[in-house]
């Protein structure tokens, strides 16, 4: 076994013995099957699973959640087929919620997106092993991404549920707030939202709503699937919640101001208006020329999580468009 | 090497298979009817039509109107499959980025699985991707035309008179004449055998 994984980092080297104790932390067997996983189209056994998550650094309780987050990115409305291959830098992206968080300590509070906590770093890479050996996914022939991005190295956090005024996502989704879920998402890497002025729900999410509006952004066009996902740090959280406001308001109002009017994404982007024979993505097909194009279909699909630690700074993570987020029970 | 040191391999060991789904092809275009599915990347549209007047020079055909599916990013939906099953052959176009490349793949293999011979277009950068999806889907013959990189910041007209080439067209001529062995002779391996 080389001592280097296909993503350019050293492996653990995953032996007989480090694989029966990943597979002794699920009450899966090793030998049931998952997939098959697109690109390859190979179905392979939750055993060769355990390879890589320690292969990728794992500890075997974070076993669980890896298994959780593959399973969930092979859901058909996830798109995993087109997320691997794109030329885009989306890629699965993971947000664990409930007591497993802290069990397995995934940080959802300062640097959650950055370094320094083994089983953020590890289980986001984890599935990215899996995406290249299993699935196929290899730079340059077939993940076709152009530039890529850091979090394809792996990205994985937990939402800060005590810092957050709100459910959290998967009490969201309809599970129950004992019960722990992971959230897979075909995203970019973030992009960070500073307001260090705003004092209303208004102000902090106005700021958020432009960082939101971006012509390159791919939910400026593939809105027909977009979930547009806001990640507040738990300052700009208690901000608007100070005031009242739900989780609903906070998605109301997104959808109402993060538009883009659609005069200036004509010919731009994936709107190609040049002979009007074809199609064009997304609404802007349809709407009248003095009208403002929303970043995704409905107001509920704004995806809205708490994570981070002390500082009034939020992140915005676009979405590849075509995909839609997909949550588990771990 | 005793069982505790054994070191586990991380990639499949399941090998690919041998069945194909690459439908049987007429003996001649003659009195055949072409559809063109476009998934609306730029200038795919017109690569397509241009490809239609070339073997209208050559063959006694109808061509389609250009059929558009509306995005890129999936599948095409049931109706266009549906739409598409009218006619006796189908040119694809095209795979010019990752996520197109795919689901272009994905939308011909589901026209062969009904008996509708389909040649995808694909850009040069990306046509190993494209087989490395065929030959994964049981569809190694799939007939994969390469065109030149890049397409889509040119004109119309560039892509009428240079990028659709005589030797494109009479490459689409034989895929969709030549009996599905052949096609797996000339089309296996071809852009995944170099990587």
């Amino acid at each position: 076994m080389a001592d280097v994984g296909p993503d350019g980092l050293p492996v653990v080297q995953p032996t007989r013995e480090r694989v029966d104790s990943f597979l002794a932390a699920t009450d899966r067997s090793g030998d049931e099957t998952v997939g098959p996983f697109p690109l390859s189209e190979r179905t392979v056994t939750v055993e060769k699973l355990a390879v890589n998550a320690v292969m990728a650094g794992c500890a075997p309780e974070h076993f669980p959640v890896v298994l959780a987050a593959l399973e969930a990115s092979l859901a058909e409305q996830f798109n995993l087929y087109g997320v691997l291959a794109t030329t885009e830098p989306h890629w699965p992206s993971v947000v664990v919620n409930g007591p497993i968080t802290e069990e397995v300590g995934i940080n959802g509070a300062d640097n959650a997106y950055g370094q320094g906590t083994r089983a953020n770093a590890t289980i986001g890479r984890a599935l990215t092993l899996v995406y290249m050996n299993v699935a196929g996914a290899d730079p340059g022939t077939t993940d076709m991404a152009t530039h890529g991005g850091p979090h394809k190295r792996g990205l994985c956090v937990a939402e800060n549920e005590e810092a957050s005024p709100w459910d959290p996502l998967h009490v969201e989704r309809g599970f129950d707030p004992a019960e722990s879920t992971v959230t897979v998402f075909g995203a970019e890497a973030p992009h960070n939202v500073n307001d260090h002025v705003a004092d209303t729900p208004q102000d902090v999410l106005t700021t958020a709503a432009d960082a939101m509006t971006a012509l390159g952004a791919n939910t400026a066009y593939l809105t027909a699937n977009a979930e547009p996902h806001l990640v507040l740090s738990p300052e700009h959280a208690a901000t608007i919640a100070r005031a009242d406001w739900t989780k609903t308001d906070v998605k109301r109002f997104l959808y109402d101001h993060a538009r883009i009017p659609v005069e200036r994404l004509r010919g731009k982007g994936m709107d190609d208006d040049r002979d009007g024979t074809r199609p064009r993505h997304g609404p802007a097909t349809d709407v009248p020329p003095d009208t403002t194009v929303p970043p995704c279909e409905r107001p509920e699909d704004v995806v809205v999580t708490v994570t981070g630690g002390t500082g009034r700074h939020s992140l915005f993570c676009s979405s590849f468009g075509d995909t839609k987020s997909v949550t588990r029970r771990v | 090497m005793s069982e505790s040191d054994e070191i586990l391999d991380p990639t499949p060991s399941q090998s690919g298979t041998d069945e194909s789904v690459l439908t049987d092809r007429p003996a001649t275009l003659d009195g055949a009817s072409i559809g063109l599915l476009s998934n609306a990347k730029k200038n795919s549209d017109h690569f397509l039509q241009s490809v239609g007047t070339h073997l209208q020079s050559v063959a006694d055909i109808d061509v389609s109107d250009v059929v558009y599916k509306p995005t890129a990013t999936s599948a095409a939906p049931d109706d266009i499959y549906e739409e598409l099953g009218q006619y006796d052959a189908v040119l694809t176009a095209y795979g010019d980025c990752g996520s197109c490349s795919s689901w272009t793949i994905h939308d011909a293999i589901q026209l062969e699985e009904s008996g509708i011979p389909t040649v995808v277009f694909c850009s040069e950068e990306f046509t190993t991707l494209c087989q490395f999806e065929s030959e994964n889907q049981s569809c190694p013959g799939l007939p994969i035309v390469e065109f030149e990189h890049p397409i889509a910041d040119v004109a119309p007209e560039v892509v009428r008179e240079e990028r659709v080439t005589d030797a494109i067209c009479d490459e689409v001529v034989e895929a969709l004449t030549s009996d599905p062995e052949t096609l797996r002779d000339r089309y296996g391996g071809r852009y995944t055998d170099e990587v």
